[in-house]
């Protein structure tokens, strides 16, 4: 289907779910409508100007998502799978690369990186830097705050139970539904980093948007469990996209890109927060979330990095 | 009439109209034009960026990557450093990297490979101590 008639189709959708939660606020009573748990996006069609809208569901909606794909005809790219929050993990497993779970002196983006007092580890984006020239690390609000649990000024470390690398700091707040980034800062504090470079890409470019042209390009990533990773963008503008926050519930999630792995899977628990970026450099997204689907395939969700780190007044570095 | 009723609120709370239902064609869908392009999300403007200017190459550094070629092989580049490389095992190309110290700081060049074994890249990036 052409672009427009896909994005036509999710609002059409979109409407319809947003009337059955309406009518379980009126009557509690109610069972829940199937529909509100679909999330849609686009996905890559035949051509450049050929499109399928991307259906994603969760283990036992199958027939909503079958529903909706006979009212586009068939052009649709369906995947069931359950989408959590990539966990942030205890200590470094087996098959890590050490590279990324031994002190990094200067940091590099794709460190592990751990809270005092908290036991769990994530992955270094990269830096950043404030309207005031301060420098700042970023990753996943999931894996420097917890989903609200950790204080803002815990320390950071690196690697997992490592040196202080600094305090966390902001994060973009996380709600219900309607969220679109997963981000968090860190203030840096007596360390050393080096800048506009990670392992995957050599030198980084700009912070991107995603585009149609983007579906099926191919992305790299760099993250503490599973190093450096190839994949392609399998579906952007996925909007209603359940995330699983472990105690923190299901949260939802809209303007979120999807990639998967090529050969590999693309992610895995601990790699929350990894720098998503295009050969050649340039950003497009903060890797937070994925899941396998019914058919064995990894997907992993990035937020979109521009409009993220635009929202906190945050300049790539 | 429940339904109806809620379908009605949520469209005014939506402030969006009911798309049309017609059938999707896979070449071209006999629908009405699409509702106007959502209201982009307003974000605030790039951030002004403080002019933090990095310390200019040195001219070591710059002779190094001067001398390092695209098409070279691993051994001729190791040939022109007198210290052996540092080499990160986090997956991805290979690459070796070497730290040059200077009077404006620290500068990180890498040298990437491809799977042939010639070089593909090189590069230099900067070094920043945060205090």
């Amino acid at each position: 289907v052409r672009l427009e008639s896909a994005r036509e189709f999710k609002q059409e959708v979109a409407v319809e779910a947003f009337a059955a939660r309406v009518e379980g606020l009126l009557d509690a009573a109610a069972p829940a409508e199937p529909i509100v748990s679909v999330a849609l996006g686009v996905a890559p069609g035949t051509s450049d100007d050929d499109f399928r809208v991307a259906i994603r569901v969760p283990p036992g909606h199958e027939a909503v998502a079958e529903e909706l794909r006979e009212r586009v005809h068939g052009e649709a790219d369906v995947r069931v799978l359950t989408v959590e929050a990539r966990p942030a993990i205890p200590e470094p497993q087996a098959g890590a690369p050490p590279w990324l779970n031994e002190p990094r002196r200067p940091l590099e983006p794709g460190a592990a990186i751990s809270l005092r007092g908290y036991g769990w580890v994530g992955t270094l984006f990269g830096f950043g830097r404030r309207k005031n020239g301060a420098l700042v690390g970023i990753s996943n609000a999931h894996v420097l705050g917890g989903v609200d649990r950790v204080p803002v000024g815990t320390a950071v470390l690196q690697p997992f139970g490592g040196e202080a690398v600094g305090v966390t700091a902001e994060h973009a707040p996380l709600k219900a539904s309607g969220n679109m980034f997963d981000l968090q800062l860190f203030d840096l504090r007596r360390v050393p980093i080096v800048k506009s470079y990670n392992h995957a890409a050599g030198a980084i470019g700009r912070l991107v948007d995603v585009s149609p042209d983007d579906l099926g390009r191919t992305a790299l990533k760099i993250g503490r469990t599973t190093g450096v990773r190839q994949g392609r963008c399998t579906a952007f503008e996925v909007d209603n996209l359940p995330v699983g926050y472990g105690a923190a519930g299901t949260l939802r999630f809209d303007n979120q890109v999807e990639f998967t792995g090529t050969p590999d899977d693309f992610s895995a628990g601990g790699d929350s927060g990894s720098m998503i970026c295009w050969i050649g450099g340039d950003v497009p997204a903060i890797l937070f979330a994925g899941g396998r689907s019914s058919g064995g395939q990894d997907f992993t969700y990035g937020c979109p990095a521009l409009a993220g780190l635009r929202s906190l007044g945050i300049a790539l570095e | 009439m429940r339904r109806l009723l809620a379908l009605l609120l949520a469209l005014a709370l939506s402030g969006c109209g009911l798309a049309p239902t017609g059938p999707i064609a896979p070449v071209e869908p006999p629908w009405q034009p699409a509702p106007p392009e959502p209201v982009p999300i307003p974000v605030p403007p790039d951030p002004v960026p403080v002019p933090v200017p990095p310390p200019p190459p040195p001219s070591d550094v710059a002779a190094a990557l001067d001398a390092v070629k695209v098409g070279m092989t691993e051994a001729a580049v190791r040939d022109l450093f007198s210290r052996p490389p540092v080499i990160p095992e986090a997956g991805g190309v290979r690459e070796l990297r070497w730290w040059l110290s200077h009077g404006g700081g620290t500068t990180m060049l890498y040298v990437r490979f491809g799977t042939d074994g010639k070089v593909t890249s090189r590069g230099a990036a900067v070094v920043e101590e945060v205090p």
